[in-house]
């Protein structure tokens, strides 16, 4: 890979730059070729001094936007190990599997490697720090670098990189541990703490505005008694067949500027696609082998209560996930101040039997998440049947609008969460 | 003065930058010993690489004896010129001078120079005798400005390199300054980061870069500095050179008037010292490193330099000049709280900019520049109040800059 310079100041024609080599001096620089004419260099400010770097590692270098993040903050980014899953025995006393965090990396903004006199980076860090400016400068970060306008013979890392993104920088040595590692199955899990995935810089990134981003950054900081921060992060388990989507909804949906009807609808495509799954388990587990015990007219309306989207979806945020209150709580509200917008004769008792069913009463009911399953599936509806009345009050159609983007915004998180907490049924350790 | 093959060809006065012109012949050889000299010696005068097609097609040139545009050189030494009548001048002793003592910058022609010493010393390797003497006689010619200030330099150096690989704001303007590198401003020294020594702990020793951010904010009118690789292609700049050029002391003028503010500011605030039990109080609570552990480190830095600068311009654009500046510096009191005090606030407010910014260098820079601002705008009430002026930026610098958290 490599970093396109043009050939002349104002030219649309660029040569490819290739990172040859580290050059130490009174400043430190990183040299790149012309790949049609090596002679010809240019050369990138390291602003550090070397002290000493952690080798020999290799990195990988994901870029994200993250309103939260300061350039003084450096956040260890660590995995949880399962270990063999078994409990042990000492003393007659069962020992819980000791769940151990480990470090596979660092997230710090890209300002942080421009600034020696703020810099936020400690020994540990440092390496990681160079690791990654020795992949920006060879353009093998998630996203292309810019091009710069100018030809000269001396660059800065902000002339291809926005320095407001954050870098998530990865040892791979360290994710080698972790079998069928893949860096995207976490991003659900980065974007609840504000990190949408940049895969195009030229691109205007749209801001997930929810509040509730900003608590759980939040949580981050807390971590910093020490004196360093910490990210644990969930990987999402994909339990499911259809895992493509998922990610192009993460890596490129997400960050698009688009209404937020076409954006409500790519979002429920999460749910279209999960109780799917859902209906496929809960037939086997309700229905396949209890054949000869159910009565025709009972196992009919078995299959006819899982048919119904509302039911399953339903299923999906009671049973088959588990969600934060601070986030379902105001998403609640905000869903149900909608459906009254748009029929001020709504209550909640007046719920179709589409939106809400009753399900088994062997396991418990959380009003709440029935409430909100309902919710949800009453918007969609809506968008889709009577999208109309929200422009019914030309006086009202800018708060309508407004709402339904914010109900939006924290149904973008509900489905990170959903994607992180998905388990089969009879795969759930608890509810 | 040992035989030269130098021979001065005619002299003619620029009325734009006020300098002469004088076009001489010079052996490439000749020519080529004082380059040696000049790009070996000279910090400013950067190496370049250009590209091995041009390089190739210019050897061939060369040995086949083509003429090549004039190389437009600049005698450096201004202490001899400053009596200069450039309409006048026809002292061919004072270029034959000039080029024993190598004492001439290199404006345009770096490309062509390099390709020549390149052919030079491969011709010698090779042995080619025959070859590197007929290319060694080869006359070329020269244009030599005499009596060309600082601000001239410059000003030639941009004009001559549009259209060509330019060179950086701060490259030229560490080209212009390069002589006060060695001579210093009355008193006040200057150490590079090639110096291997600390910039001693006073205030008449900065280090050179911060001190020419400082000035180039000032020129610039931003306090943030512009990225060191930032071309100078803004007609603007140009203008603002123009403008300078009509008092050469500006630079000068520059960090005397800082250096007289650092000397009253460490007066007035008794030479504050960090002390760590301060600062573990409430209202002082810091989570990081301090900023500075002294007055002088505080106010000594590119941030504080940058913001200086800036301060200065927008102060000219209110009708304040550097000397007026002069005769304000002494007057600065506070209203409310003492000096050691509002450093102590000073510190707080930089760590709260640290921790919260997510440009922490670029709002430091536009922290210091409204505490100049608010300082020595008589329009505003903080005028020469130290305790308001502090309290005035760091308000204005977490409205506008500070992420909210």
């Amino acid at each position: 890979m490599s970093l396109l310079i043009p050939v002349e100041t104002g030219s649309e024609q660029y040569d490819e730059f290739r990172f040859t080599e580290f050059e130490c001096g009174d400043q430190n620089y990183f040299i790149l070729s012309n790949t049609n004419d090596p002679a010809e260099k240019i050369r990138i400010l390291f602003p550090f001094g070397l002290t000493s770097i952690a080798a020999p590692y290799t990195v990988s270098v994901n870029l994200f936007q993250n309103q939260q993040i300061t350039q003084s903050d450096v956040i260890e980014l660590k995995l949880t190990s399962i270990g063999n899953g078994k409990d042990s025995e000492i003393n007659g006393i069962v020992q819980k599997e000791k769940v151990k965090a480990f470090r596979i990396g660092y997230i710090f903004m890209l300002n942080a490697l421009l600034e020696p006199t703020n810099s936020p980076f400690n020994e540990h860090s440092f390496s990681f720090a160079y690791y990654a400016f020795e992949k920006l400068m060879s353009g093998e970060a998630s996203c292309a670098a810019k091009a710069p306008k100018e030809k000269k013979d001396e660059y800065s890392l902000s002339e291809f990189y926005d320095v407001e993104l954050s870098c998530v920088v990865i040892c791979d040595q360290n994710t080698d541990k972790v079998s069928d590692f893949n860096f995207d199955h976490y991003l659900f899990d980065l974007l609840l703490y504000g990190f949408t995935f940049v895969s195009n810089q030229y691109q205007k990134i749209r801001v997930n505005a929810s509040d509730f981003i900003s608590s759980k950054f939040q949580t981050i900081r807390d971590t910093s008694a020490v004196g360093r921060l910490f990210l644990t992060l969930r990987k999402a388990p994909f339990t499911h067949t259809e895992i493509s989507y998922p990610i192009i909804l993460i890596k490129s949906l997400i960050a698009e500027e688009s209404h937020f009807l076409t954006r409500f609808h790519t979002l429920y495509q999460i749910f279209e696609m999960l109780i799917d799954d859902i209906l496929k388990t809960e037939i086997r587990l309700q229905i396949c082998g209890n054949t000869e015990d159910l009565q025709g007219h009972k196992l009919k309306a078995k299959v006819s209560k899982l048919a119904t989207d509302g039911f399953r979806v339903n299923l999906l945020i009671n049973k088959y996930s588990k969600t934060s209150d601070g986030l379902t709580t105001p998403l609640t509200e905000k869903l149900y101040k909608m459906a009254t917008h748009i029929n001020p004769l709504y209550r909640e008792t007046s719920q179709t039997s589409e939106e809400t069913e009753e399900f088994e009463s062997d396991e418990e009911n959380d009003t709440q998440s029935t409430q909100l399953a309902g919710l949800i599936v009453k918007l969609r509806n809506d968008l889709v049947h009577n999208y109309r009345a929200l422009y019914s009050n030309e006086q009202e159609r800018s708060t309508k609008e407004s709402l339904v983007t914010e109900i939006v915004d924290d149904l973008e998180l509900v489905c990170c969460e959903i994607l992180v907490t998905f388990g089969r049924k009879s795969e759930r350790k608890g509810v | 003065m040992s035989e030269t093959s130098l021979k001065l060809l005619s002299i003619l006065p620029d009325y734009r930058i006020k300098a002469a012109n004088v076009m001489i012949e010079i052996n490439i050889g000749e020519y080529l010993k004082i380059a040696d000299f000049i790009t070996d010696n000279n910090d400013y005068q950067r190496k370049i690489v250009i590209k091995s097609k041009i390089k190739e097609i210019l050897r061939e040139d060369f040995l086949q004896g083509c003429s090549i545009p004039p190389i437009v050189l600049a005698v450096k030494n201004q202490h001899e010129l400053l009596d200069l009548n450039f309409e006048k001048f026809n002292n061919e002793d004072l270029i034959r001078k000039a080029f024993q003592e190598n004492d001439l910058l290199i404006i345009d022609g770096l490309q062509r120079t390099y390709v020549m010493r390149s052919l030079r010393d491969e011709l010698q390797a090779k042995k080619e005798d025959d070859k590197l003497v007929y290319f060694l006689n080869q006359r070329i010619r020269a244009e030599v400005y005499v009596g060309l200030n600082r601000l001239g330099i410059l000003y030639r150096m941009i004009t001559l390199n549009t259209g060509q690989n330019t060179m950086s704001t701060r490259h030229l303007m560490e080209m212009l300054y390069f002589d006060y590198k060695t001579t210093g401003i009355e008193g006040i020294t200057f150490v590079t980061d090639k110096d291997d020594a600390p910039v001693r702990n006073n205030t008449n020793e900065f280090n050179f870069k911060d001190v020419l951010d400082g000035f180039n904010s000032y020129l610039e009118g931003k306090e943030n500095i512009a990225e060191r690789t930032e071309i100078l292609d803004n007609i603007k700049t140009l203008k603002n050179l123009d403008d300078l050029n009509k008092d050469i002391n500006s630079f000068q003028n520059f960090v005397k008037l800082f250096k007289q503010f650092l000397d009253q500011i460490i007066q007035k605030t008794e030479d504050w010292h960090f002390e760590a039990d301060d600062f573990k109080m409430t209202e002082f609570n810091i989570k990081a490193q301090p900023y500075g552990k002294s007055t002088l480190e505080v106010f000594k830095r590119s941030q504080a330099l940058t913001g200086f600068g800036a301060a200065l311009k927008f102060l000219e654009g209110r009708g304040f000049s550097i000397s007026h500046l002069t005769d304000l510096v002494s007057q600065i009191n506070v209203e409310h709280d003492d000096f050691q005090y509002v450093m102590k606030s000073l510190i707080t407010h930089l760590d709260v900019i640290r921790d919260k910014s997510k440009k922490i260098g670029n709002d430091q820079r536009f922290f210091f520049k409204e505490i100049f601002e608010s300082l020595f705008d008589k329009n505003q009430d903080s005028f020469l109040l130290f305790d308001k002026a502090v309290q005035k930026a760091f308000d204005e610098t977490r409205d506008y800059k500070l992420s909210k958290q």
